[in-house]
Protein backbone atom coordinates (compact mmCIF):
# COMPACT_ATOMS: atom_id res chain seq x y z
CA UNK A 1 0.00 0.00 0.00
CA UNK A 2 1.68 3.22 -0.94
CA UNK A 3 0.27 6.00 1.32
CA UNK A 4 1.16 10.19 -0.45
CA UNK A 5 1.90 12.19 2.40
CA UNK A 6 3.25 15.02 0.16
CA UNK A 7 2.49 18.22 1.52
CA UNK A 8 0.83 16.63 5.02
CA UNK A 9 2.73 18.70 7.79
CA UNK A 10 3.57 16.50 11.11
CA UNK A 11 1.22 14.91 12.95
CA UNK A 12 -0.72 13.96 9.88
CA UNK A 13 1.72 11.40 7.99
CA UNK A 14 1.97 9.92 11.47
CA UNK A 15 -1.56 9.52 11.84
CA UNK A 16 -2.29 8.32 8.45
CA UNK A 17 0.07 5.64 8.78
CA UNK A 18 -1.71 4.75 11.98
CA UNK A 19 -4.78 4.11 10.58
CA UNK A 20 -3.46 2.48 6.95
CA UNK A 21 -1.33 -0.35 9.38
CA UNK A 22 -4.44 -0.75 10.77
CA UNK A 23 -6.25 -1.84 7.63
CA UNK A 24 -3.18 -2.94 5.94
CA UNK A 25 -3.69 -6.56 4.98
CA UNK A 26 -0.98 -8.90 6.12
CA UNK A 27 2.11 -9.93 4.51
CA UNK A 28 1.70 -6.08 2.46
CA UNK A 29 4.45 -3.66 3.09
CA UNK A 30 3.37 0.30 3.60
CA UNK A 31 5.10 2.74 1.57
CA UNK A 32 4.79 6.10 3.08
CA UNK A 33 6.07 9.39 1.17
CA UNK A 34 7.00 12.90 2.47
CA UNK A 35 8.37 15.76 2.26
CA UNK A 36 10.13 16.94 4.68
CA UNK A 37 12.89 14.90 7.47
CA UNK A 38 10.71 15.57 10.19
CA UNK A 39 7.86 13.57 8.71
CA UNK A 40 10.64 10.67 7.81
CA UNK A 41 12.06 10.39 11.12
CA UNK A 42 8.20 10.21 13.01
CA UNK A 43 6.93 7.50 10.65
CA UNK A 44 10.67 5.69 11.32
CA UNK A 45 9.49 5.87 14.82
CA UNK A 46 6.43 4.68 14.57
CA UNK A 47 7.61 1.90 12.25
CA UNK A 48 9.86 0.32 15.05
CA UNK A 49 7.14 0.92 17.73
CA UNK A 50 5.03 -1.59 15.88
CA UNK A 51 7.51 -3.71 15.70
CA UNK A 52 7.95 -3.30 12.04
CA UNK A 53 11.42 -3.39 9.77
CA UNK A 54 11.48 0.24 8.77
CA UNK A 55 13.91 1.13 5.53
CA UNK A 56 14.06 4.61 4.11
CA UNK A 57 14.88 5.69 0.44
CA UNK A 58 15.34 9.20 -1.38
CA UNK A 59 13.72 9.70 -3.99
CA UNK A 60 15.71 12.24 -5.12
CA UNK A 61 13.17 15.07 -5.29
CA UNK A 62 13.04 16.11 -2.07
CA UNK A 63 10.72 13.60 -1.10
CA UNK A 64 11.64 9.85 0.70
CA UNK A 65 9.56 7.00 1.05
CA UNK A 66 9.50 4.93 4.33
CA UNK A 67 8.87 1.28 3.76
CA UNK A 68 7.55 -0.31 6.88
CA UNK A 69 7.36 -4.06 6.48
CA UNK A 70 5.28 -6.35 8.53
CA UNK A 71 6.92 -8.87 10.40
CA UNK A 72 5.34 -12.13 11.63
CA UNK A 73 4.33 -12.18 15.25
CA UNK A 74 4.06 -15.28 17.66
CA UNK A 75 0.89 -15.73 19.31
CA UNK A 76 0.47 -14.03 21.88
CA UNK A 77 -1.89 -15.29 25.06
CA UNK A 78 -4.76 -13.19 25.37
CA UNK A 79 -4.81 -10.47 28.16
CA UNK A 80 -1.26 -9.33 27.69
CA UNK A 81 -1.06 -5.52 27.36
CA UNK A 82 -1.32 -5.58 23.52
CA UNK A 83 -4.30 -7.60 23.41
CA UNK A 84 -6.76 -4.72 22.32
CA UNK A 85 -4.69 -3.52 19.60
CA UNK A 86 -4.06 -7.15 18.13
CA UNK A 87 -7.62 -7.39 18.62
CA UNK A 88 -8.20 -4.25 16.25
CA UNK A 89 -5.57 -5.34 13.55
CA UNK A 90 -6.80 -8.76 13.87
CA UNK A 91 -10.61 -8.11 12.87
CA UNK A 92 -9.39 -5.82 10.11
CA UNK A 93 -7.57 -8.22 8.30
CA UNK A 94 -10.49 -10.63 8.98
CA UNK A 95 -12.55 -8.18 7.17
CA UNK A 96 -10.03 -7.53 3.98
CA UNK A 97 -9.34 -10.90 4.03
CA UNK A 98 -12.45 -12.15 2.79
CA UNK A 99 -13.76 -13.28 6.41
CA UNK A 100 -16.73 -10.83 5.61
CA UNK A 101 -17.46 -8.83 2.72
CA UNK A 102 -15.50 -5.71 2.15
CA UNK A 103 -18.93 -3.87 1.60
CA UNK A 104 -19.38 -4.91 5.26
CA UNK A 105 -15.88 -4.66 6.44
CA UNK A 106 -15.87 -0.67 4.91
CA UNK A 107 -19.27 0.04 6.33
CA UNK A 108 -18.07 0.92 10.05
CA UNK A 109 -20.09 3.72 11.91
CA UNK A 110 -19.13 7.12 11.40
CA UNK A 111 -18.81 7.84 15.48
CA UNK A 112 -16.40 4.79 15.43
CA UNK A 113 -14.71 6.46 12.56
CA UNK A 114 -14.19 9.77 14.67
CA UNK A 115 -13.48 7.77 17.49
CA UNK A 116 -10.63 6.07 15.63
CA UNK A 117 -9.44 9.11 13.83
CA UNK A 118 -9.02 10.69 17.40
CA UNK A 119 -7.29 7.77 19.17
CA UNK A 120 -5.07 7.85 16.38
CA UNK A 121 -3.77 11.36 16.56
CA UNK A 122 -3.38 10.97 20.69
CA UNK A 123 -0.97 7.67 19.42
CA UNK A 124 0.86 10.00 16.74
CA UNK A 125 1.62 12.77 19.02
CA UNK A 126 3.74 9.96 20.44
CA UNK A 127 6.26 9.52 17.77
CA UNK A 128 5.74 13.63 16.58
CA UNK A 129 8.78 16.07 17.42
CA UNK A 130 7.74 19.27 16.02
CA UNK A 131 10.96 21.55 14.70
CA UNK A 132 10.09 24.36 15.45
CA UNK A 133 8.52 24.77 18.89
CA UNK A 134 9.17 28.39 19.93
CA UNK A 135 10.95 27.25 23.38
CA UNK A 136 13.24 25.32 21.50
CA UNK A 137 14.03 27.04 18.82
CA UNK A 138 13.63 31.12 19.54
CA UNK A 139 12.97 33.03 16.14
CA UNK A 140 15.32 36.10 15.87
CA UNK A 141 15.80 38.53 13.20
CA UNK A 142 18.83 40.85 13.41
CA UNK A 143 18.78 44.29 11.83
CA UNK A 144 21.78 46.03 11.02
CA UNK A 145 20.62 48.59 8.79
CA UNK A 146 17.81 51.02 8.13
CA UNK A 147 17.80 49.96 4.99
CA UNK A 148 16.43 46.96 3.52
CA UNK A 149 19.29 45.58 0.83
CA UNK A 150 21.22 47.38 -1.38
CA UNK A 151 21.32 50.20 -3.85
CA UNK A 152 19.21 53.16 -3.82
CA UNK A 153 18.53 54.40 -0.12
CA UNK A 154 15.19 55.97 -0.15
CA UNK A 155 13.86 53.03 -1.42
CA UNK A 156 15.74 50.72 1.02
CA UNK A 157 14.54 53.18 4.03
CA UNK A 158 10.72 52.45 2.91
CA UNK A 159 11.44 49.00 2.32
CA UNK A 160 12.63 48.61 5.64
CA UNK A 161 9.49 50.24 7.20
CA UNK A 162 7.59 48.25 5.23
CA UNK A 163 9.10 45.11 6.10
CA UNK A 164 8.99 45.97 9.69
CA UNK A 165 5.14 46.56 9.41
CA UNK A 166 4.60 43.09 7.58
CA UNK A 167 6.64 41.58 10.26
CA UNK A 168 4.10 42.67 12.43
CA UNK A 169 1.44 41.13 10.72
CA UNK A 170 2.44 38.30 10.37
CA UNK A 171 0.66 35.25 12.95
CA UNK A 172 3.76 34.29 14.55
CA UNK A 173 5.67 36.97 15.74
CA UNK A 174 9.20 36.48 16.58
CA UNK A 175 10.72 35.71 19.90
CA UNK A 176 13.83 38.67 19.25
CA UNK A 177 14.40 41.11 17.18
CA UNK A 178 18.24 42.77 17.37
CA UNK A 179 19.05 46.19 16.40
CA UNK A 180 22.64 47.45 15.39
CA UNK A 181 24.83 49.96 13.89
CA UNK A 182 22.46 51.43 11.44
CA UNK A 183 20.00 49.15 12.75
CA UNK A 184 19.77 51.64 15.91
CA UNK A 185 18.00 54.11 14.29
CA UNK A 186 15.13 52.24 13.95
CA UNK A 187 14.36 51.90 17.66
CA UNK A 188 14.66 55.26 18.49
CA UNK A 189 12.73 58.89 18.86
CA UNK A 190 11.66 59.85 14.87
CA UNK A 191 11.66 56.42 13.78
CA UNK A 192 8.83 55.83 11.99
CA UNK A 193 8.62 51.92 12.91
CA UNK A 194 8.33 52.92 16.50
CA UNK A 195 4.44 52.27 16.38
CA UNK A 196 4.94 48.60 14.47
CA UNK A 197 7.76 47.88 16.87
CA UNK A 198 5.87 48.96 20.13
CA UNK A 199 3.05 46.47 19.39
CA UNK A 200 5.39 43.05 18.99
CA UNK A 201 6.82 44.15 22.15
CA UNK A 202 3.00 44.21 23.38
CA UNK A 203 3.15 40.68 22.11
CA UNK A 204 6.00 39.82 24.53
CA UNK A 205 8.51 40.33 21.31
CA UNK A 206 12.20 41.05 22.73
CA UNK A 207 13.69 44.11 21.36
CA UNK A 208 17.03 44.55 22.06
CA UNK A 209 19.75 47.19 20.65
CA UNK A 210 22.74 47.83 20.78
CA UNK A 211 24.07 49.62 23.86
CA UNK A 212 27.23 50.51 21.60
CA UNK A 213 25.73 51.93 18.80
CA UNK A 214 23.39 54.29 20.58
CA UNK A 215 26.13 55.67 22.05
CA UNK A 216 28.31 56.05 19.13
CA UNK A 217 25.71 57.50 17.30
CA UNK A 218 24.31 59.82 20.32
CA UNK A 219 21.01 58.47 20.56
CA UNK A 220 21.07 56.92 24.61
CA UNK A 221 18.90 59.04 25.42
CA UNK A 222 16.05 58.69 22.48
CA UNK A 223 15.80 54.51 22.73
CA UNK A 224 11.32 54.66 22.72
CA UNK A 225 11.34 51.03 22.34
CA UNK A 226 12.45 47.29 23.95
CA UNK A 227 15.56 47.81 26.14
CA UNK A 228 19.64 47.86 25.44
CA UNK A 229 21.65 45.27 25.36
CA UNK A 230 25.31 44.51 25.14
CA UNK A 231 27.60 42.08 21.89
CA UNK A 232 27.42 39.36 24.27
CA UNK A 233 23.87 38.59 24.45
CA UNK A 234 23.84 39.76 20.85
CA UNK A 235 26.00 36.34 20.03
CA UNK A 236 24.02 34.24 22.64
CA UNK A 237 20.88 35.29 21.34
CA UNK A 238 22.38 34.65 17.53
CA UNK A 239 23.92 31.49 18.64
CA UNK A 240 20.39 30.05 20.08
CA UNK A 241 18.65 30.99 17.34
CA UNK A 242 16.06 28.24 15.59
CA UNK A 243 15.79 30.87 12.83
CA UNK A 244 17.75 33.86 12.13
CA UNK A 245 17.01 36.39 9.70
CA UNK A 246 19.57 38.57 8.91
CA UNK A 247 19.15 41.87 7.51
CA UNK B 1 -2.52 39.41 17.57
CA UNK B 2 -3.72 43.39 16.55
CA UNK B 3 -7.55 43.50 16.08
CA UNK B 4 -8.68 44.41 12.33
CA UNK B 5 -9.85 47.62 12.26
CA UNK B 6 -11.31 49.29 9.07
CA UNK B 7 -9.06 50.96 6.85
CA UNK B 8 -8.81 53.28 3.73
CA UNK B 9 -5.77 51.50 1.09
CA UNK B 10 -4.75 53.94 -1.67
CA UNK B 11 -2.62 52.13 -4.59
CA UNK B 12 -0.59 53.47 -6.59
CA UNK B 13 0.60 53.37 -10.61
CA UNK B 14 4.49 53.72 -9.57
CA UNK B 15 6.73 52.99 -6.43
CA UNK B 16 7.60 56.46 -6.89
CA UNK B 17 4.01 58.00 -7.04
CA UNK B 18 3.31 55.70 -3.44
CA UNK B 19 6.60 57.67 -2.09
CA UNK B 20 5.64 60.91 -3.60
CA UNK B 21 1.89 60.79 -1.84
CA UNK B 22 3.44 59.88 1.73
CA UNK B 23 5.67 63.08 1.25
CA UNK B 24 2.86 65.61 0.64
CA UNK B 25 0.55 63.78 2.76
CA UNK B 26 3.14 64.26 5.94
CA UNK B 27 3.66 67.74 4.91
CA UNK B 28 -0.48 68.04 4.87
CA UNK B 29 -0.64 65.73 8.39
CA UNK B 30 -2.60 63.06 7.11
CA UNK B 31 -2.59 60.40 9.46
CA UNK B 32 -1.65 57.18 7.67
CA UNK B 33 1.30 55.37 6.71
CA UNK B 34 2.88 53.30 3.79
CA UNK B 35 2.45 49.79 3.68
CA UNK B 36 3.36 46.73 1.44
CA UNK B 37 0.48 46.54 -0.66
CA UNK B 38 -1.99 44.00 0.75
CA UNK B 39 -2.29 40.90 -1.05
CA UNK B 40 -5.73 41.33 -1.32
CA UNK B 41 -5.15 43.76 -3.57
CA UNK B 42 -2.10 42.59 -5.68
CA UNK B 43 -0.21 39.59 -5.39
CA UNK B 44 2.75 41.75 -6.72
CA UNK B 45 4.91 43.91 -5.18
CA UNK B 46 4.36 47.54 -4.32
CA UNK B 47 3.65 50.18 -1.32
CA UNK B 48 0.71 51.07 -0.75
CA UNK B 49 -0.75 53.94 1.52
CA UNK B 50 -3.12 53.34 4.34
CA UNK B 51 -4.86 55.57 6.47
CA UNK B 52 -8.04 55.62 8.90
CA UNK B 53 -11.39 55.86 6.72
CA UNK B 54 -11.74 59.44 8.28
CA UNK B 55 -8.79 60.69 6.61
CA UNK B 56 -9.90 59.81 3.35
CA UNK B 57 -11.06 63.07 2.34
CA UNK B 58 -7.96 65.03 3.51
CA UNK B 59 -5.56 62.18 1.51
CA UNK B 60 -7.76 62.68 -1.84
CA UNK B 61 -7.49 66.68 -1.12
CA UNK B 62 -3.69 66.92 -0.45
CA UNK B 63 -3.05 64.70 -3.89
CA UNK B 64 -5.19 66.46 -5.78
CA UNK B 65 -3.74 67.98 -8.76
CA UNK B 66 -0.56 66.37 -8.65
CA UNK B 67 -0.96 62.44 -7.57
CA UNK B 68 -3.84 60.28 -8.67
CA UNK B 69 -4.10 56.66 -6.84
CA UNK B 70 -4.81 53.89 -8.87
CA UNK B 71 -7.18 52.42 -6.72
CA UNK B 72 -8.91 53.29 -3.59
CA UNK B 73 -9.96 50.10 -1.28
CA UNK B 74 -12.12 49.74 2.16
CA UNK B 75 -10.83 47.15 3.65
CA UNK B 76 -10.22 45.33 7.48
CA UNK B 77 -6.89 45.36 8.66
CA UNK B 78 -4.55 45.22 11.19
CA UNK B 79 -3.14 48.31 13.29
Amino acid sequence: MILNCKGKPCPRPVVLSIQALKSLPKGEDLEVIVDNQAAVENVMRLGLSKGCLVTTADNGDSTWTVTLTQMKEPERPSGSSSTKKTGKISSALEAASGFSSPAEGSSSPVPEADADELSAEEEAAAFCTIPAAPAAAPRVIAIGTNEMGQGDSRLGYNLMKAFLYAVSQQEQLPDTILFFNGGAKLTVEGSESLQDLKYMESEGVEILTCGTCLDFLGFTERLRVGSITNMYTIVEKMNSAGHLIRM
Amino acid sequence: MRAKVPKVVASFRTTHDALGAEALCREAGVQGRIIPVPTEITAGCGFAYMMPPEEKELFLCTLEGKIKPEGLYEMMLRG
